[in-house]
């Protein structure tokens, strides 16, 4: 009890003291002085944490969420791919003369030949024309192999189709011969006037084929010794990733 | 070793009173964490007049220095810091130790109801004083035992 006395008498003392003088504001003034640098620099520290912690939940979230929209892009892709097939599958051009038949390659290296099966009567379906979605020329139904009917593709060098270059109006005659890397049009005249992106048809007037169907366009051209022209042909490759060609059956 | 204790636990109890206004936004914090640190101190020594006067001068200038940062033109916290050091002797000669956990939740309902800091806040707040005691009891205990 003595203490508390004491205590007491010196805080009141204190007090009177500081009525008159008014000390504590220096005090206060000189404990700030030491203590805002130490409060300042702590409270900087805290929120350079509160910094690092906010930004890596943010990057976790981020993180989950870029995620998630990976995987809602892949689920969208794949849609996108199941909708172009579909899509492709309903670009059908439907025609009497048209028999729809689904191909298979022998092996994906070797597109020489393809080998598509249907039940309709053998004489509608060998020595045909076989053509694509697009109706552009795929190639000849070659031989009947197990059930399978053999069609020999453009991309065969062994492929050769009578031909017209269309360009402005004028047919020029040549001979259509197939390569995987190189398919050409030989023995054009060397005054025939043919221009790049020239239209490739069938001409029909040899063998079995077809005419008036689209092989390709015309690429570059190049004259061989004075003798005669060649032109280089692009071909429409884009069948390869269908599931149907059409065998053209014209009576 | 036991001064190098002291000086730890002083700033251990700078750095949670800093980080509790931080975090709390409760202000003059610091003196709840050495008025604290005092009575721990205290319950770890034995008795001895000499002693006990330097913890009632301890609590009286911490008390002191509250009332010149707020201003206050009677030192009432300087005696009440003393008593609050009264008071833990007393009932530690009574019933151990237990002064302190009334205090800390002092603290907390003081906080509440003077600057009006929300309740839950001050139960996380009690949650951060009961941390710092129970490391500051860990120290002591090191620091008294490697004395032993």
């Amino acid at each position: 009890m003595k203490k508390l006395l004491f205590y007491i008498i010196l805080a009141a003392t204190l007090s009177l003291i500081n009525y008159y003088t008014n000390f504590n504001f220096f005090i206060s003034k000189s404990v700030l002085y030491v203590m805002n640098p130490i409060e300042s620099s702590g409270n900087y520290v805290l929120d350079s944490i509160s910094n690092i912690v906010k930004n890596y939940i943010v990057l976790q979230n981020t993180q989950i969420k870029n995620t998630h929209l990976l995987s809602e892009i892949s689920k969208l892709t794949l849609e996108n791919k199941i909708l172009k097939a579909k899509f492709r599958n309903l670009d059908v051009q439907t025609s009497p003369y048209l028999i729809k038949c689904p191909f298979v390659f022998k092996d994906f290296s070797d597109i020489n030949y393809i080998y598509i099966k249907s039940n309709a009567p053998e004489q509608d379906i060998l020595y045909k024309t076989v053509v694509s979605q697009k109706l552009n020329l795929v190639g000849k139904v070659e031989s009947k192999v197990d059930g399978l009917y053999k069609v020999k593709t453009v991309f065969n060098s062994n492929f050769v189709a009578d031909c017209f270059i269309e360009n402005n109006n004028n047919y020029y005659r040549g001979i259509f011969k197939g390569s995987l890397v190189e398919p050409k049009i030989e023995f054009l005249n060397t005054q025939s006037n043919i221009k790049n992106n020239a239209k490739v048809v069938t001409s029909g007037l040899i063998g079995n084929m077809v005419p008036n169907i689209n092989i390709g366009t015309i690429e570059k051209i190049y004259e061989v010794r004075g003798f005669y022209k060649i032109a280089l042909v692009k071909i429409d490759k884009t069948f390869l990733n269908d599931s149907f060609v059409y065998v053209v059956n014209y009576k | 070793m036991k001064y190098l204790v002291f000086m730890l636990i002083f700033f251990i109890a700078f750095a949670f009173s800093i980080f509790s206004s931080y975090i709390f936004f409760i202000p003059y914090e610091v003196f709840s964490f050495l008025i604290l640190t005092i009575l721990l101190i205290s319950n770890k020594q034995h008795f001895s007049s000499y002693h006990t006067n330097q913890f009632y001068l301890a609590a009286f200038f911490i008390g002191f220095i509250m009332d010149c940062m707020q201003h206050n033109i009677v030192f009432y916290n300087a005696f009440v810091f003393v008593l609050i050091v009264y008071l833990n002797d007393f009932i530690k000669s009574i019933s151990g130790s237990k002064f302190i956990i009334g205090l800390i939740l002092l603290i907390g309902i003081y906080n509440n109801l003077v600057y009006n800091i929300p309740f839950e806040i001050c139960l996380l707040n009690i949650l951060v004083l009961c941390i710092f005691y129970y490391i500051v009891q860990r120290l002591l205990s090191i620091a008294y035992a490697k004395k032993d």
